[in-house]
């Protein structure tokens, strides 16, 4: 299989079937963060398309320092936030979040209570921590990685992640449902 | 030994590097000496593992996609690019 750095290379020459290939391989991860930001599936799926085109466009300027996916990571957070600000919802109230978050819940999606809880405090965290939590959480990106796309240094990126997985175990541990469970685990063994 | 000399924050803050595999090497033995003797540590440490696997677990931001909605947006998205691809190039043929 071949890199991204190769397949890159292979879009630089003109080559289509390189970067369709590069679409496969990040569209998910892509989305994912995109919905992260916009909160709208439409609207996600609107930058992730921009954001390609962005890529493509720029590809001569990708210099390979990073990794294709930190880079293409950057312009996706990026062209969500532009889209936001132009929208007047550059960051949105702890009011908005919550009903965000009650929105999505009463839409049908199968969520048992704790999940819920913790979705609306990761929610709740500043932006920064927020965006290192999913980033290493559910898109599996290094710190390396992670620190590339916010423009900061590794150990900041690391402080990001670290204040933010501290800071929901003490919310977690705090409520007081979980609290009279006595453990986390035992909880989560429970609801499944 | 270095561990007492850090306050507790501070010895939260190596869990979660901890568990996270970055931890700085040069008190990688402290730490484990200390996961070794006090289970409040350990117990921590479990605490922070449980956490971030019921943080994968959320499926959050995740949509609830078949492979034909992924191939859906994968060719407008290729679409897109070639259509204003081929247009720019028509452009600058147009004005040589």
């Amino acid at each position: 299989m071949k890199t991204d750095q190769e397949l890159v290379e292979e879009v630089r020459k003109g080559g289509r079937a390189a970067f369709s290939e590069l679409v496969c391989r990040h569209q998910k991860t892509m989305l994912r963060l995109a919905l992260r930001v916009t909160r709208d599936l439409p609207q996600a799926e609107d930058v992730v398309q921009e954001s390609f085109l962005k890529a493509y466009e720029k590809i001569d300027l990708f210099a390979g320092r990073s990794s294709f996916r930190s880079w293409l990571y950057q312009i996706t957070l990026n062209t969500a936030r532009n889209r936001l600000r132009g929208a007047g919802r550059e960051t949105l109230g702890l009011e908005t979040e919550n009903l965000a978050v009650k929105e999505k819940a009463e839409a049908g999606l199968i969520k048992n209570d704790l999940q819920r809880f913790i979705e609306g405090q990761v929610e709740m965290l500043p932006e920064r921590q927020k965006i290192a939590l999913t980033m290493r959480i559910f898109d599996d990106l290094s710190f390396k990685e992670i620190a590339e796309v916010m423009g900061c240094p590794y150990d900041t990126a690391k402080a990001n992640y670290r204040h933010a997985l501290l800071k929901l175990r003490e919310r977690v541990l705090s409520d007081s449902f979980i609290r009279q469970e006595g453990s986390l685990g035992n909880l989560l063994q429970e609801v499944e | 030994m270095r561990l007492n000399s850090l306050n507790e924050s501070n010895v939260d803050g190596w869990w979660v590097d901890f568990i996270e595999a970055e931890l700085d090497p040069s008190i990688l033995e402290d730490v484990r000496w200390l996961l070794k003797h006090s289970p409040s540590d350990r117990e921590t440490v479990r605490e922070f593992q449980e956490l971030r696997q019921a943080l994968a677990d959320c499926d959050w931001g995740e949509p609830y996609w078949r492979e034909e909605d992924w191939k859906r947006l994968h060719d407008k998205i290729v679409l897109n690019v070639w259509k204003t691809a081929d247009s720019a190039e028509s452009q600058s043929s147009a004005q040589v």
